[in-house]
């Protein structure tokens, strides 16, 4: 069983105080291995081993993985100081540097650490300048302020809406709005005057309480009203060196009644609780990214069970889950959810494990589908591995693969591509589809600085570059990925308890289906009876996913040949190698019956061309079929004499 | 974890330092880089991590862990 996360928090820390570090990070790294993503204390613990032993690239990748598992104050508190230790000493990794002058109406000391930290994630190395609280002013206006002996490239001016000098109510709304914004806009005219930073401008988050309680929001004269004209004067009057960080917005997200804490106002002028700091800082890195052009670019997407439900080449157009039902919706409105992306600009791709035809029929002809193929400027269906697709995909489109995001509902290809092309950032999906749209809508790798014309038009430009462009797929090895999965097998003949699972794979199964002969649940009972005929299942799990009873073979023993009779396997286990491990099995039966000749057959149908060279790749050889046998049929036989029996090295049995 | 490895867990978070350890006699003093700033990191994750809130009035608690401790009622 696993051990509590308080237990191995414990030991690590034990072992680490009797100077075993090595031995302190392999019970953390165990641990970690165990998730998706690593939980927040491991990572946190994790890097502060590292750090203290002056690992500073290796501590700092925990400390990303942190940000993006956790929201929590404390813990990104000590991340930020872990951070600082390690921050200004020399890494061996490439990172962005940037000077960041943070200016606050509030206290900000708390958030710097956090905001370094969260920029930390984007790999960008920030040096901050830091004003006392409420000093905005006085660093803007005097030219021989810190503040520009600093040269910052930004400028920050968080400011909260205590900081204005609006009225509980007036008579005169704008005059006290007029006023107000002309301070703002002397502020950032000189800032512009005397330094070329791009300024980011928090904009005011209406405060909890209000006097006219819903009277306020139709008297232009009160100070929520006010707030509001002001917000939206800053962001369509203010000149083109100030972007703004929509503050206001993320606290309505948040809640107001989250977002404040008098108490901590009081203690030591704190305006946004800490709670709510990480939030904060994770956005004002978001917007600080997009301006040193690190934000994506492109998102490449999966199709079965992401972008609807079910698998389109087992299940066909009928059998998908689109539209009608509680996921169906979800499915729609995660794709316009998706196509909103694409308008502003978002590339779209298309990675799928599927034949290429199956993987374009919803595209083509469901009525519920609301992305169509024009959509999407590259759409890749095939059976390689994602590692290569996405390198293909970056290649073609002509962009890093640092610019793409990949969304995919399953956890073992997520965390392929975070081991084989960790450049490129992956959405973790939650298990129900009616949470992908707020995950996809939750990170904040698309943040941009303006929007174009350009970006109207932008797919069709990729696409024509896509068109193109000659590219040669680049190949990984994937011996790591495999390796890490660790994955189990379980192989077993034929049994009461699992029939209806085989009958209902011998019903189902497409693709990979060497013959695709379907049997009624009386003629596999009849089967398991007769003496000359070898069968057994193959159940698989690893890592992230137990996936149940996947794999089945049929074999037909005469003499001292065994002959393939079915042999399948589910689509959703297809690229982890199973079909070695059966093989290696059945090649055991044979040699424990005696036999020495193995023989198959491939039946071609219209769905199952990925088997079809799958005897050669495993060194069968052809031979002359019978006549009797279905049109394009293929015969292959391996001698057990002569050759070796198959490898299977990366599924224990 | 007993509410005493608790409370040694939170100042080595916010002190960054895991070989603190808490005496009933340990004060502010000789705690390096106890400032406002830390004592108002200290005094929220506290709070969080014990489920209080911590008044004005509280603030004399702190001359020593021991009296801190009596406090929270450890």
């Amino acid at each position: 069983m696993r051990k509590a996360l308080q237990a191995v928090l414990d030991e690590a820390a034990d072992y680490r105080e009797q100077g075993q570090l090595e031995k302190s990070l392999k019970i953390l790294t165990e641990h970690a291995n165990g998730d998706e993503l690593p939980e927040p204390e491991i990572a946190l613990q994790a890097a502060r081993v590292l750090a203290s032993e002056g690992y500073s690239t290796e501590a700092a990748g925990w400390l990303r993985s942190l940000v993006d598992t956790t929201e929590e104050f404390t813990l990104w508190q000590a991340a930020g100081a872990v951070y600082q230790d390690i921050c200004d000493h020399s890494t061996d990794e490439q990172l962005r540097t940037a000077r960041i002058a943070v200016l606050g109406s509030y206290t900000i000391t708390q958030f710097v650490p956090l905001l370094k930290l969260a920029a930390l994630r984007w790999k960008v190395n920030i040096e901050v300048y830091e004003s006392g609280f409420g000093q905005i002013e006085q660093e803007v206006l005097n030219p021989n302020s810190g503040l520009y002996a600093f040269k910052p490239d930004f400028v920050i001016l968080m400011v909260h809406a205590g900081a204005t000098r609006l009225s509980a109510y007036t008579a005169e709304p704008e005059n006290e709005i007029a006023t107000e914004f002309s301070r703002w806009q002397t502020i950032w005219q000189t800032l512009i005057d005397q330094s070329s930073a791009q300024i980011l401008m928090h904009n005011f988050v209406v405060p909890f309480e209000e006097a006219f309680g819903n009277l306020a929001c139709s008297q232009p004269g009160t100070r929520s009203n006010m707030l509001d004209v002001l917000n939206r004067q800053i962001a369509e009057r203010s000149p083109a060196q100030v972007s703004i960080l929509d503050v206001e917005k993320l606290a309505a997200n948040i809640g107001r009644e989250h977002w404040f804490n008098d108490r901590y106002w009081y203690m030591s002028k704190q305006s946004v609780s800490f709670p709510c700091l990480p939030m904060l800082a994770k956005k004002s890195a978001a917007q600080l990214s997009a301006h040193l052009g690190l934000a994506k670019k492109c998102l490449v997407l999966d199709l079965d069970n992401t972008l609807w439900g079910g698998v389109i080449g087992e299940d066909g157009l009928q059998g998908i889950s689109l539209g009608a039902g509680v996921n169906g919706e979800a499915f729609v409105a995660f794709q316009r959810y998706i196509l909103a992306l694409k308008r502003r600009g978002i590339i779209l791709a298309v990675c799928s494990k599927n034949n290429e035809a199956d993987a374009m029929e919803p595209f083509n002809k469901h009525p519920d589908m609301q992305l169509s193929l024009d959509d999407i400027a590259l759409f890749v269906a095939n059976w390689k591995p994602k590692p290569e697709n996405l390198q293909y995909i970056a290649q073609t489109l002509n962009i890093g693969l640092d610019s793409l995001v990949f969304v995919d509902d399953n956890p073992a290809e997520r965390e392929i591509v975070r081991q084989l092309v960790p450049e490129v950032e992956v959405v973790t999906l939650p298990k129900q589809p009616t949470g992908y749209l707020r995950a996809l809508a939750g990170v904040d790798w698309f943040e941009s600085v303006n929007f174009t014309e350009e970006d109207l038009s932008k797919t069709e430009k990729y696409k024509a570059k896509a068109a193109t462009e000659a590219l040669e797929a680049k190949t990984e090895s994937i011996e790591d990925f495999y390796r890490s999965l660790d994955m189990q097998a379980e192989i077993a003949p034929f049994d009461e308890l699992h029939l209806p699972r085989i009958v209902q794979l011998i019903g189902k199964t497409n693709q990979f289906n060497l013959t695709t002969k379907r049997r009624t649940q009386a003629e596999v009972e009849s089967l398991m009876q007769a003496p000359d005929h070898v069968h057994f299942y193959l159940k698989l799990k690893d890592r992230f996913v137990d996936h149940g009873l996947v794999g089945l073979m049929i074999a037909h023993r005469q003499e001292e040949t065994l002959s393939i009779d079915t042999w399948l396997m589910s689509c959703r286990v297809i690229g982890r190698t199973a079909e070695n491990a059966m093989l290696a099995y059945l090649g055991q039966q044979a040699g424990a019956l005696g036999c020495t000749k193995l023989r198959g057959r491939y039946i071609p149908s219209k769905k199952n061309k990925m088997v079809e060279d799958l005897f050669a790749k495993f060194g069968f050889r052809s031979i002359d079929s019978e006549i009797s046998v279905p049109e394009g049929s293929t015969d292959w036989e391996y001698d057990l004499s002569a050759n070796d029996n198959f490898e299977n090295p990366w599924i224990r049995v | 974890m007993t509410s005493h490895t608790k409370l040694e867990r939170v100042f080595q978070n916010v002190f960054n330092n895991d070989r603190l350890l808490l005496e009933d006699s340990l004060d502010p003093q000789s705690i390096e880089d106890w400032d406002s700033v830390n004592f108002v990191n200290l005094l929220f994750a506290i709070e969080m991590e014990f489920g209080i809130q911590l008044g004005e009035d509280d603030y004399d608690h702190f001359e020593n862990i021991g009296k801190l401790k009596k406090r929270l009622g450890i």
